[in-house]
């Protein structure tokens, strides 16, 4: 108890104290060659060549062998055709009959009217035999001697008949020569004039086929009636002479009884064949128009078009063989007449001499000898008797010459009349090969033009299928190689878009690093800049108020009442709770720091130096309590002991054995360290305090130790911010 | 001032009410003595006497009782614990 005031006594300081053919080898040049001896290349040599000139021959005359050999061997085609020619098959090759001069010539007239189309003049004259229109009668003699006739029939002259008959078909060359050369002028031009037929369209063309058919049947048919008609009254006048002929001797006839009949049927005869020859050659050259017409058409392969062409043919051969029947059977007809007028003429002839020599014996007989029965003298009789007598010798006799001669006049006419015959059974077989050619031509043509149009259309079909699929394939072709090329070319364009794009994507990105870089750059810049003024504005808070905290400054109240609650506003303020250290810091702010108020550090000292006093005063209460009488005494000394303003604490390396410290050890250097404004020695020196001076100064230290702590929190920041604003700069 | 709640005055407090109990008891004992000597003793001095020695002393034990009283200690301030381990003594922050 005694031991503080003694060693304070005796101490004499306190101190107080802050990212096939086959080579044919050359046998002698190659000997000549290889003089080494290649026997084996010349046997070679030869074999080939001999099975070369077999085939060939073989080939030559089989034809079986030919085809196999082409077909198996390669070459032998070509060897064979230059060896042998092209095959020739043997099968026999279907050609129109030849025809006669006659045909030849109606045919060559034709051709001659059809190719003569315009306004040239046509040869209007047919080649027929007896029938030539009156107007030609005009032309020269040669031309007419044959036709004649017809005219001067009326006047009923047989003589002039003589040249008509098996001669005509002799003239007739020479006739259709004249014919031909003549160019007769006639009016009948107009039917195959002007019409220019390869000019037509095929409307045209079908209805001029139309009306040229209508008129050539039409004309046809009456040429055929006409000629029947001729035939007939031909025929009839033959009948009607005959009988006049016989009828001629028969008593109670008159010359004009028998002839006029015979006339009237000249007459008719004369007419209708006239008529008939007329028909006929209209209806020839209408035939013969029609014919060219369709014969045009089909050189055009206008057949199509028009069907009817073929049947046009067609019945352009059957009038043309109605017209040639019709002309047989006048023929037939006139030449039963020529025959009877041969007849008659020779009966004339013979009644003629008879009369004539009648007459000579007796002139006085007339000649219509059988109608008078005058009586004859004897002398008449007997000359009579006699003259008939000598006539029937010299009839007998003839007789006997004809009948000697009849043998071979007979033989003679028989091979005429066979020859006849032949060349008309040749005509007509002729006329009826070439009917019946033109029938199966006509047929042939039809078949033709139906298979053409079946075909034709199955070919257009087929053509339009392959068109269609043609066209399809060529789309879709067309689609593909589109797409491909699309592709190619999208791929070239993606590729180039790719590089350039990378390119550009480079440069973008360069740039854009760039930019970002700076943006970078500028935004840390900035954020470092609102961060350091942030951080500034912390540490001036913090610097302000730590300044506020250890201001020295005693202000004019007491310590007492410069508690203020711990104004973490501008603080907090400056912080703006973004940063989590010093959020955490200002958390370890004690409460009572804000709710109560610290104590700056003037008011702490100024508070001290109460405390100091009140602790001086009970510095020798410890633990243990204290009566009256030792608090008095303790007053005593601290009376007693001289308080020391300043003491400076011991060097840093001396210890200080704490337990040998006393209150006023204490208090001096805890003073000390005050005046120093270091809190903090002071805090540790007063924490050493034992007994009353501690319980006197608990608040005061706790005071102390919450204003110590504020002071760490706030240096703590201060520090915080001035480093981040170092960092921030 | 009152009783401030400083621990610094909390000793200044304690004297006070010690100084103005022990007057008080003073007080009251000497007119207690003074009464008893009045009334009983026949005036003489010496029980005012003693009755401010009463007072005195009464006054003292109540200063020295405040005086201690921070150092007394109570139930609440022992902490029990097992046998195992030693009965602490500890002191709360009072």
């Amino acid at each position: 108890m005694w031991k503080a005031p003694v060693r304070i006594c005796s101490q004499s300081k306190v101190s107080l104290q802050n990212g096939r053919h086959i080579i044919r080898r050359n046998i002698n040049s190659r000997k000549s060659n290889q003089i080494s001896g290649n026997k084996f290349l010349t046997i070679a040599g030869t074999a080939v060549l001999a099975t070369v000139g077999g085939s060939v021959a073989l080939a030559k005359t089989s034809d079986g062998f030919r085809k196999f050999s082409e077909k198996n061997i390669p070459g032998s085609s070509f060897l064979y055709n230059l060896l042998l020619g092209p095959p020739v098959s043997h099968i026999p090759v279907f050609t129109p009959p030849v025809r006669s001069l006659e045909d030849g010539l109606l045919k060559k007239k034709l051709e001659r009217e059809a190719s003569k189309k315009t306004d040239d003049v046509v040869a209007v004259t047919p080649t027929d035999d007896l029938v030539e229109s009156p107007k030609s009668s005009v032309d020269s003699t040669p031309l007419d001697v044959t036709e004649k006739p017809i005219d001067d029939e009326k006047t009923e002259n047989p003589i002039k008949e003589d040249p008509v008959g098996l001669d005509n078909e002799v003239k007739l060359e020479e006739n259709a020569e004249v014919v031909n050369d003549s160019g007769s002028d006639s009016s009948v031009t107009e039917e195959t004039a002007a019409v220019n037929l390869s000019e037509m369209s095929s409307a045209e063309f079908e209805t001029l086929l139309k009306e040229l058919h209508a008129k050539a049947s039409e004309a046809v048919k009456q040429a055929v009636d006409a000629q029947d008609i001729a035939a007939a009254s031909i025929k009839k006048h033959v009948d009607l002479v005959f009988k006049s002929l016989e009828k001629i001797y028969e008593p109670g006839q008159t010359q004009e009884n028998i002839w006029e009949p015979v006339f009237v049927a000249t007459q008719d005869k004369n007419e209708a064949v006239h008529v008939a020859e007329s028909r006929a050659h209209e209806a020839r050259l209408a035939v013969a128009q029609l014919k060219e017409v369709v014969a045009h058409g089909l050189k055009n392969d206008q057949s199509i078009q028009t069907p009817d062409l073929i049947t046009f043919d067609e019945s352009v051969a059957r009038a043309l063989y109605s017209l040639e029947t019709a002309k047989a059977r006048v023929d037939a007809a006139q030449s039963e007449a020529k025959v009877m007028d041969e007849y008659r003429e020779l009966v004339d002839t013979a009644r003629h001499n008879l009369q004539m020599e009648l007459s000579a014996i007796r002139p006085d007989l007339s000649p219509n000898l059988k109608t008078e029965g005058t009586k004859l003298g004897e002398e008449e009789v007997n000359i009579l008797m006699a003259h008939a007598y000598w006539k029937i010798i010299t009839l007998q006799k003839e007789l006997a010459k004809q009948q000697s001669r009849e043998q071979q006049r007979l033989k003679g006419a028989l091979d005429m009349q066979r020859k006849e015959d032949f060349s008309i059974l040749e005509s007509r077989l002729r006329v009826e090969l070439e009917r019946q050619y033109y029938e199966l031509k006509a047929k042939y043509n039809q078949d033709i033009s139906f298979h053409e149009k079946t075909l034709s259309d199955q070919f257009t079909q087929q053509l339009k299928l392959q068109a269609a699929a043609y066209t399809d394939h060529l789309n879709d072709s067309l689609k593909t190689q589109y797409l491909e090329l699309k592709r190619t070319f999208e791929a070239e364009r993606e590729l180039d878009i790719a590089k350039l794009a990378a390119l550009h994507h480079e440069d973008l990105a360069k740039l854009h690093g760039m930019g970002k870089g700076i943006q970078d750059a500028i935004h840390d810049r900035a954020e470092k800049d609102r961060i350091s003024r942030q951080v500034r504005e912390l540490w001036i808070a913090a610097q302000s108020m730590m300044d506020s905290l250890r201001s020295n400054a005693t202000v004019h109240l007491p310590w007492n009442e410069q508690r203020r609650p711990l104004n973490l506003n501008g603080l907090n303020q400056a912080l703006n709770n973004n940063d989590e250290f010093a959020s955490a810091v200002l958390e370890s702010i004690p409460q009572s720091a804000v709710s109560q108020g610290i104590l700056p550090q003037g008011a702490l000292k100024e508070r001290f130096q109460n405390v100091e006093r009140v602790c001086r005063r009970v510095a020798l209460i410890d633990e243990n309590g204290g009566s009256v009488l030792r608090y008095a005494l303790s007053y005593l000394q601290s009376m007693m002991v001289v308080k020391v303003d300043a003491r400076p604490p011991p060097k840093q390396d001396e210890e200080i054995n704490l337990a040998e410290l006393n209150t006023f050890d204490i208090l001096a250097r805890a003073r000390y360290h005050l005046e120093k404004d270091d809190l903090e020695q002071a805090l540790r020196y007063m924490n050493l305090l034992k007994g009353e001076p501690q319980n006197v100064a608990t608040d005061w230290l706790r005071e102390l130790r919450i204003h110590l702590e504020t002071v760490q929190a706030v240096n703590a920041v201060m520090t915080y911010a001035a480093v981040q604003a170092i960092e921030s700069m | 001032m009152g009783s401030s709640k400083n621990s610094e005055d909390v000793l200044a407090n304690t004297v006070d009410s010690c100084v103005a109990d022990a007057l008080i008891k003073l007080g009251g004992g000497l007119i207690t003595g003074t009464l008893f000597s009045l009334l009983l003793f026949k005036r003489k001095s010496w029980p005012a006497v003693f009755g401010v020695g009463v007072g005195a002393g009464m006054g003292m034990s109540n200063c020295h009782y405040k005086l201690n009283m921070p150092y007394l200690v109570g139930a609440d301030m022992i902490k029990a614990f097992r046998r195992n381990n030693v009965n602490q003594i500890g002191k709360d922050s009072s």
